[in-house]
C-alpha cells in the first residue's frame, strides 16, 4: 500500500515547496510552509500523502497543501485538490469523516471590561447550556420526517424552528444550505446515528470559545466585518457528528468496490473515489450535501443556545448584546466551483480537507455586505494562544482554487500529548494564561493541550506572505468549552 | 503474546494487532477498538450480538468488521469485550460479540472514535503468527 519512501521537496521560495511529479503522479504537489515548520514535518508522512493525491484521475494544476498540513488518512489534513467536473473524480477521503466540520464567529457589543467580572460564570453557563462530550446526545428528539427536512434545508431549517434569525443565513457560506441534498440515498444507519446528535458540540478538537479582539491588522476589512479592538467574540467549531461519519464510511466502502470495478491503481485504499459523472460519485455528492446541511443546522443551534446563555447570565436583551454572526465557513467539504485553468473558466470539484474557502473581493459567492473587501476566513488556533480572522484574496483564486489554511494543525499525536501532560495541572496552567476551560473529560483536555498544535501565528504568517489570504484581526481565547 | 500496541499517528490512533491465527488477529483487533474506547474492566458480557460480514479481501473484512462493531457501539450503545470468530475466509466473516449496553452511571468513553479508516490497512502472515495494522480516526 503506501510506501515509506522519502519525498523530494524542492524549495520554490520562502513559503512554497514543490513535490516534482514522478511515477504515476499526474501533477506536481505544492506545499505552503516555512523552513521552521518544515523541520517539524520531517517525521510525518503528510508530504507523501500530497504526492498520493496527485495520482487521482482528473486532478487539475497541483495537489496542494496548506501550512497547517499534517498526517491524515488518504488525503493529508490541510489538503486542497480540484478535479475536472466532467473527467474527474470525487473522493470521500478528500472531504473526511466529519463532513462540513467548520467554524463560525460571532461578535458582541460587549467589551472585555464589561465581561471581566463574569467570565468564570459565563464559562460555567455555556458548559451547562451546550451539550458536549463523547457521543453526546442533544435535548431534541427529532422524527425521521424532521431529520429529512434538516438534511434538505440546513441552517434555514434551524431558523424556521426558532434557532437564530434570517440575517444569520446571509452570513453563512452558501447561506447554510448545499444544493443537491437527497435524503433518499442516505443509509438508515446514518439516520439512526444522526437523529439524537443534532444540537451537540461533540468532542475532540471541537469547541466553543469566548474571546476578545486583541489586535487589528486591516482596519478597513475589520470595520466591514464589524470587529473592534477589545470586543468580546465567540468562536464555534463543530460538524456533522455521527451522521457525517456514517455517510463517509458508507461511501468509502461503495467507492472501494468502484475502484476495483474500474481497475484504478491507487497508492492508498483510503483514496477510494468514483468519477463525478458516475452513479456512486453523484450519490456521494447528494449524501455529502445532506451531511453538510446537518452540520450547518447544528452550528446554527449551538449559536442560538450561546446567545441565550449570554442573555440569561448578563440579563441583557438580544438587541443590547448585539451578538451578530460574522461568518460561518466549512473546512471539510467538496464544492462545485468555477476556476480559471490554463486561461479558461472550468467547472471543478474542489476538495478542501482541513482547508477553508478564501474568495476575493467582488466574487458573487461572497455575501453582499462583504463583497467590497472579500470573504471572511476564520482560523481557530489552540485553546491557549490565539485565533485569527483573515480575508480572501485574488491570490488564492490564482494559486489555490480560492483556498487557505483552516487552523493550527497538530504537531504531537494524541498519545504524545497525553505523555507530555501527565500529572500536570493543565487547567491551572491555562488559568494562569488567562484562559478558563470547562471540559467534559480530562482526556480531551490533555490531548488538546496547546503544545500539541503548531503555533497558529506561524501558519497564518505563511498564507499572509504567500498572498492567499490577508490578516485582519487576532483574537485571544478567554473561556473555552471542550467536549 | 501481546494482543495489540498503538503507534503514533499525528491526528489519529494507529493500532498494530497480533494473533497466533488470523481469527485471533480479528478478535484482538476488536478488543483493541473497545480497549481504546472504554475501561473494559467495567463492562459485563451478557448482551450477545451475532455479526456477519462480507468483503473483498482480508483487509476489507477487517475494516468492515471493526466498522460494524463501532456502529453497534455508537449507534446502538453496545460495549463489547469478548469475541468468538465462528468462521473466517478471505471474503466473509461470522462472529459473536459479547458485552453490555452503555450505562452512563458505570461506563465512560475515554475517547470518541469517528471511524475505522482504510489508510495503510494491512493483514499479514509473519513467521510466528499474524500481524495487522489499522488507523482509527478520532
Amino acid at each position: 500500500m503506501s510506501s515509506q519512501g522519502k519525498i523530494h521537496l524542492e524549495k520554490i521560495d520562502e513559503v512554497r515547496w514543490r513535490i516534482p511529479r514522478t511515477g504515476k503522479m499526474r501533477v506536481d504537489g505544492i506545499i505552503y510552509t516555512s523552513e521552521e515548520m518544515l523541520r517539524d514535518m520531517n517525521l510525518d508522512e503528510s508530504p507523501k500523502q500530497v504526492a498520493n493525491v496527485a495520482h487521482l484521475p482528473g486532478i487539475q494544476k497541483y495537489s496542494l497543501a496548506m501550512p497547517d498540513i499534517h498526517w491524515g488518512y488518504g488525503f493529508p489534513i490541510g489538503g486542497v485538490a480540484a478535479f475536472d467536473w466532467k473527467e474527474g473524480v470525487v473522493s470521500p477521503g478528500g472531504v473526511g469523516y466529519d463532513i462540513n466540520c467548520g467554524t463560525r464567529l460571532l461578535v458582541s457589543s460587549l467589551s472585555r471590561q464589561d465581561l471581566r467580572p463574569r467570565i468564570k460564570e459565563l464559562a460555567d453557563a455555556l458548559f451547562e447550556s451546550i451539550p458536549s462530550g463523547v457521543g453526546s446526545k442533544g435535548a431534541l428528539r427529532l422524527s425521521s420526517q424532521e431529520l429529512i427536512q434538516v438534511l434538505k434545508k440546513g441552517s434555514a431549517w434551524a431558523v424556521e424552528n426558532g434557532y437564530g434569525s434570517p440575517q444569520d443565513l446571509d452570513r453563512t457560506e452558501d447561506r447554510g444550505c448545499m444544493e443537491g441534498a437527497d435524503p433518499g440515498i442516505v443509509s438508515d444507519r446514518a439516520m439512526e446515528r444522526g437523529r439524537p446528535q443534532l444540537g451537540t458540540l461533540g468532542s475532540g478538537n471541537h469547541f466553543l470559545e469566548v474571546g476578545y479582539v486583541e489586535e487589528i491588522y486591516d482596519p478597513e476589512a475589520a470595520r466591514v466585518f464589524g470587529l473592534e479592538k477589545d470586543q468580546v467574540t465567540v468562536f464555534i467549531h463543530s460538524g456533522s457528528r455521527g451522521f457525517g461519519y456514517q455517510v463517509c464510511d458508507d461511501f468509502l466502502k461503495k467507492m472501494g468496490e468502484r475502484v476495483r470495478q474500474l481497475g484504478l491503481e491507487l497508492p492508498d485504499r483510503q483514496l477510494a473515489c468514483d468519477f463525478i459523472r458516475d452513479r456512486t460519485g453523484q450519490e456521494y455528492l447528494a449524501g455529502m450535501a445532506c451531511a453538510a446541511n446537518y452540520a450547518w443546522a447544528n452550528r446554527q443551534m449551538l449559536m442560538h443556545w450561546t446567545r441565550e446563555a449570554f442573555e440569561r447570565l448578563l440579563r441583557m436583551s438580544p438587541r443590547d448584546l448585539g451578538m451578530h454572526l460574522v461568518y460561518d465557513v466549512c473546512h471539510n467539504i467538496a464544492k462545485r466551483e468555477v476556476h480559471l485553468i490554463e486561461g479558461q473558466r472550468r467547472e471543478v470539484c474542489v476538495h478542501r480537507k482541513g482547508a477553508t474557502r478564501a474568495f476575493p473581493p467582488g466574487h458573487p459567492a461572497v455575501p453582499q455586505i462583504y463583497r467590497q473587501v472579500g470573504q471572511p476566513v476564520l482560523i481557530p488556533g489552540d485553546m491557549g494562544r490565539y485565533s485569527y480572522v483573515l480575508v480572501g484574496t485574488e491570490g488564492a483564486m490564482k494559486e489555490t482554487f480560492g483556498s487557505t489554511c483552516h487552523g493550527a494543525g497538530r504537531v504531537q499525536s494524541r498519545t504524545q500529548a497525553k505523555k507530555a501532560s501527565k500529572g500536570r495541572p493543565l487547567h491551572r496552567e491555562l488559568e494562569d494564561r488567562g484562559v478558563y476551560v470547562r471540559a467534559a473529560s480530562r482526556a480531551t483536555l490533555v490531548e488538546e493541550a496547546p503544545e500539541a498544535y503548531k503555533d497558529v501565528s506561524q501558519v497564518v504568517e505563511v498564507v499572509h506572505r504567500a498572498g492567499i489570504s490577508r490578516k485582519v484581526a487576532k483574537l485571544r481565547p478567554w473561556a473555552v468549552v471542550k467536549g | 503474546m501481546k494482543r495489540y500496541e498503538t503507534f503514533n499517528h499525528t491526528a489519529d490512533i494507529g493500532i498494530r494487532v497480533f494473533g497466533k491465527t488470523v481469527e485471533d488477529l480479528f478478535a484482538n483487533a476488536a478488543h483493541a477498538l473497545f480497549d481504546q474506547l472504554t475501561d473494559l474492566r467495567k463492562v459485563g458480557d451478557r448482551a450477545v450480538q451475532e455479526i456477519s460480514i462480507e468483503g473483498a479481501d482480508r483487509e476489507d473484512l477487517l475494516i468492515r468488521w471493526l466498522g460494524e462493531l463501532l456502529f453497534l457501539c455508537q449507534g446502538r450503545g453496545y460495549l463489547f469485550k469478548k469475541f468468538s470468530i465462528l468462521h473466517l475466509d478471505s471474503n466473509s466473516l461470522k462472529a459473536i460479540a459479547r458485552g453490555e449496553i452503555f450505562d452512563p452511571s458505570r461506563h465512560r468513553f475515554k475517547t470518541e472514535i469517528k471511524a475505522v479508516t482504510y489508510h495503510q490497512v494491512a493483514v499479514k502472515q509473519k513467521d510466528k503468527g499474524w500481524e495487522g495494522k489499522v488507523v482509527l480516526d478520532i
